[in-house]
């Protein structure tokens, strides 16, 4: 019988990455200590906060829930992989949360973003019922709802509009 | 068999071993090898809530359950739907066979956790729990469990969900039994009522021969508190045939939800059963299921409030529900 072997490999944020890592490693761990990505939160380690989202082949997963062996040979994409046209430009979703106050101390505002552009992917003008189901498993203890309400509708009507100038602008990540 | 090694940078005895069986007899045979020292995976969202909850300690073995063939998806033929035990939640809640055939099943799927745990959380995980939010709509069905399991003869059989959870509430389920499947009769809106049941029903046999048109009424009703990091309080499922003047057969209701053991809530489907809706059942039926249904207590809500809450909710989606039907006419 076969055990599960120790060589992880994925595309983290577009750049592949092969490592020796026990198969039970979370990916949170993997993301935060070993690849120094810490732009991925920690909380609740349990899945119920959404600080630690990340896209996982475009879906969106809990990475404290997620062990190395159940996301090797996929696309990971952190909040560090996000950004505009360019690298040093900010995604619109990036851009909606700072214009409309969508976060105060902007812990839980990596998971947001994330869940958001895995929302958006899926349903470009999302309903206000849309949203709150898209966004549901992300807590935030601080802002409130309105402003991270506001920032996904904002984010919406951006992406929108940048995908009709460009059909690529705006989206560069997977 | 052939063990991993120990990464070189991380403390050598913690790390567990991961291993892949190719069949549910593999799986077995390692789940008696290392007994209470290891655990079948599937997407592990609730393993892993109870290992940092410290309910369980992180087994020295893990025996996944994504690698054996045959267990992911959902097929469907003439009369059944055959729900893999591997899919996934969101897989389950966004099927269109499960939707129409199955209901309560899609909408409970739809109503486990957030969106990111059921793309990764699976429907076979959900039931081993014993305590899953899909129990109520499952037993609404009439699901039968496929199960592989070498001491039993067949290893491959099937067993009604409710004599499982039976088997579970006298400690008698078998720790080392893979679920593989989960079995549903296809129902849908031209489903024909089961005569067999209404020999000495008088309202239901004028009712069926004046009018041959049935179709299926079901909802699936949940009070959770997940903001508050705890389980759902209370589950609820209904389903039942009506023709167009109104009358019931073959009701089925169930409850569960928290850490309580679903059941079949048999004396409150006999009170409509045959009969014509009408609104005095409402407080009826709240009543009986508060009597009827065990539950427990726990720091965050009594016995006897999970209670009221499962007959407010099972009355209050009764009387919705067919509000709903009458305006759709
Ligand atoms: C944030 C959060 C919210 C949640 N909310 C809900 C909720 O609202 N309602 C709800 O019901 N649950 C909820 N859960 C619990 C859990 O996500 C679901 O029950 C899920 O369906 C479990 O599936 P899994 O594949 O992750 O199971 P796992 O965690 O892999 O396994 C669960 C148990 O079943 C056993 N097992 C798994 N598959 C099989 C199989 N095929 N054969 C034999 N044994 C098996 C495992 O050994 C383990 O004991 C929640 C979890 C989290 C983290
Ligand atoms: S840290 Fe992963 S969901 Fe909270
Ligand atoms: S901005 Fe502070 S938790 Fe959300």
């Amino acid at each position: 019988m076969k055990a599960t072997s120790m060589q992880w490999q994925a595309v983290v944020n577009g750049k592949a990455q092969e490592m020796e890592i026990a198969p039970s490693r979370r990916l949170l761990d993997i993301l935060r200590d070993d690849l120094d990505l810490t732009g991925t939160k920690v909380s609740c380690e349990i899945g119920r906060c959404g600080a630690c989202m990340v896209l996982i082949d475009g879906q969106p997963m809990n990475s404290c829930l997620m062990m190395a062996y159940q996301c090797a040979d996929t696309e990971i994409t952190t909040i560090e992989g996000l950004h505009g046209e360019t690298e040093s430009e900010l995604h619109p979703i990036q851009e909606a949360f700072l214009e409309e106050g969508g976060f105060q101390c902007g812990y839980c505002t990596p998971g947001m973003i994330i869940s958001t552009k895995a929302l958006l992917d899926r349903t470009p003008q999302p309903a206000e019922q849309e949203i709150k189901e898209g966004l549901c498993g992300n807590l935030c203890r601080c802002t409130g709802y309105g402003g991270i309400m506001r920032a996904v509708e904002s984010a919406a009507d951006k992406c929108a509009h940048r995908s009709s100038l460009s059909p690529t602008a705006g989206l560069p990540m997977k | 068999m052939n063990r991993q090694s120990t990464a070189s940078s991380l403390p050598a005895p913690v790390l567990p071993h991961v291993w892949e069986p190719a069949s549910a007899q593999e799986a077995i045979t390692l789940k008696r090898q290392y007994g209470a020292d290891s655990a079948y995976v599937a997407g592990s969202t609730l393993l892993r809530t109870q290992w940092e909850g410290g309910l369980l300690t992180i087994p020295a073995h893990m025996i996944r359950l994504d690698t054996i063939e045959g267990l992911n998806g959902i097929m469907e033929d003439e009369q059944q739907i055959r729900i893999g035990a591997l899919t996934t939640l969101r897989e389950c809640g966004h099927d269109h066979r499960l939707r129409i055939h199955g209901n309560t099943c899609s909408t409970a799927c739809r109503h486990i956790a957030a969106p990111a745990v059921r793309n990764l959380g699976t429907i076979g995980g959900n039931i081993s729990s014993a305590v899953g939010d899909m129990i109520p709509a499952l037993l609404v069905h009439d699901a039968r469990l496929v199960w592989m399991d070498t001491e039993h003869h067949p290893s491959e059989y099937e067993q009604e969900l409710v004599d499982w959870l039976e088997q579970v509430r006298v400690g008698r389920r078998s720790l080392y039994a893979v679920l593989l499947g989960i079995v549903i009769d296809k129902s849908g809106p031209d489903t024909a009522p089961d005569l067999h049941n209404h020999q000495n029903s008088a309202p239901f046999h004028t009712s069926l021969s004046s009018e041959p048109s049935w179709r299926e009424i079901s909802f699936y009703r949940k009070v959770g508190r997940r903001e508050a990091f705890t389980p759902s309080l209370v589950t609820v499922a209904f389903r039942a045939l009506m023709n167009r003047e109104g009358v019931l057969v073959n009701v089925k209701a169930a409850a569960g939800g928290g850490a309580g053991l679903a059941m079949r809530l048999s004396r409150c489907e006999q009170l409509l059963e045959g009969k014509v809706y009408d609104p005095r059942y409402t407080a009826e039926l709240a009543a009986l299921v508060e009597k009827e249904w065990v539950s427990y207590s726990d720091p965050f809500a009594s016995e006897s409030y999970r209670r009221q809450t499962a007959g407010n909710l099972l009355a209050a989606g009764l009387w919705e529900t067919l509000h709903q039907e009458m305006e759709r006419g």
